[in-house]
């Protein structure tokens, strides 16, 4: 309770599901600021893009339960409804690609860090590319999500 | 304590897991990349027509105003924000909870 202070109290279940969404939302504000290239510069959209890595696992590691029975439940039974599933694979193929493919382009933070970088077409294409595209998947991943976000906001006003 | 330690070993795990499986998609995008020369074909295509690193970086780091930078986030937001309710009630997406 105490690492969301913001958050009104709430019993179990409410609680969490209104700290995950805190936690959310400020991922989903904080790659809106990594996607406009410009807003402060490419040494503040290198930081914020490593950063996210870390924020990314987390996020990953809140929906375990998720991801492991799904994983478990499309590699068991093939044929089933899979879009849900093939959309968060894609997003995350993608996020760790554009990730990936930052790093590889570093002009700035790697370089501070002593590990200069020599990114060249290929893998800023790639970036440019796998940027693009992963807005289009977070779209979907909220539109996959949608009922859940705005059951926690619900909740969150009923129990203010 | 146990309980604490048990919570870390599965926290521990998962985010091995999790590495692997991000070590692996680096792995599939990278090593074709080396293996059919895309990344040295692009590396000797830029040698011939490399713009001069300062006018680069003075472009890059021309940062605009407060508002323009709201608005640039903003926009980030309302376009991801859209997609996420065209695919719920027009595309009619919805994850399915076990």
């Amino acid at each position: 309770l105490r690492l969301f202070p913001v958050l009104p109290i709430a019993g179990g279940g409410g609680l969490r599901s209104q700290a995950i969404l805190v936690f959310d939302l400020a991922m989903l504000v904080a790659l809106c600021a990594a996607e406009s290239l410009r807003i402060a510069g490419i040494a503040f959209h290198e930081w914020l893009g490593i950063s996210l890595i870390v924020v990314f696992i987390a996020h990953l590691l809140l929906s375990w339960n998720w991801i492991a029975a799904q994983t478990k439940q499309h590699l068991l039974k093939m044929g089933r409804d899979r879009t849900s599933y093939l959309l968060n694979l894609g997003l995350f193929v993608v996020t760790v690609i554009t990730i990936f493919t930052g790093i590889a382009i570093s002009e700035e933070a790697l370089p501070t860090m002593g590990f200069p970088m020599q990114g060249n077409r290929f893998w800023h294409g790639l970036h440019s590319f796998g940027a693009n595209l992963m807005v289009l998947l977070v779209g979907l991943h909220v539109a996959l999500n949608w009922d859940w976000i705005l059951k926690a906001i619900r909740q969150g006003y009923r129990n203010r | 304590m146990i309980v604490v330690f048990s919570m870390l070993r599965r926290l521990a795990l998962r985010t091995l897991v999790l590495l692997g499986a991000i070590a692996l998609v680096i792995a599939i995008v990278y090593v074709p990349s080396r293996w059919t020369g895309a990344i040295a074909n692009a590396a000797r295509r830029e040698e011939l027509r490399r713009p001069p690193p300062d006018f680069v970086r003075v472009n890059r780091e021309r940062v605009p105003p407060p508002l323009v930078r709201f608005r640039m986030v903003a926009t980030n937001f309302a376009v991801i924000t859209s997609i996420g309710w065209i695919g719920r009630y027009v595309l009619r997406l919805r994850l399915k909870r076990l």
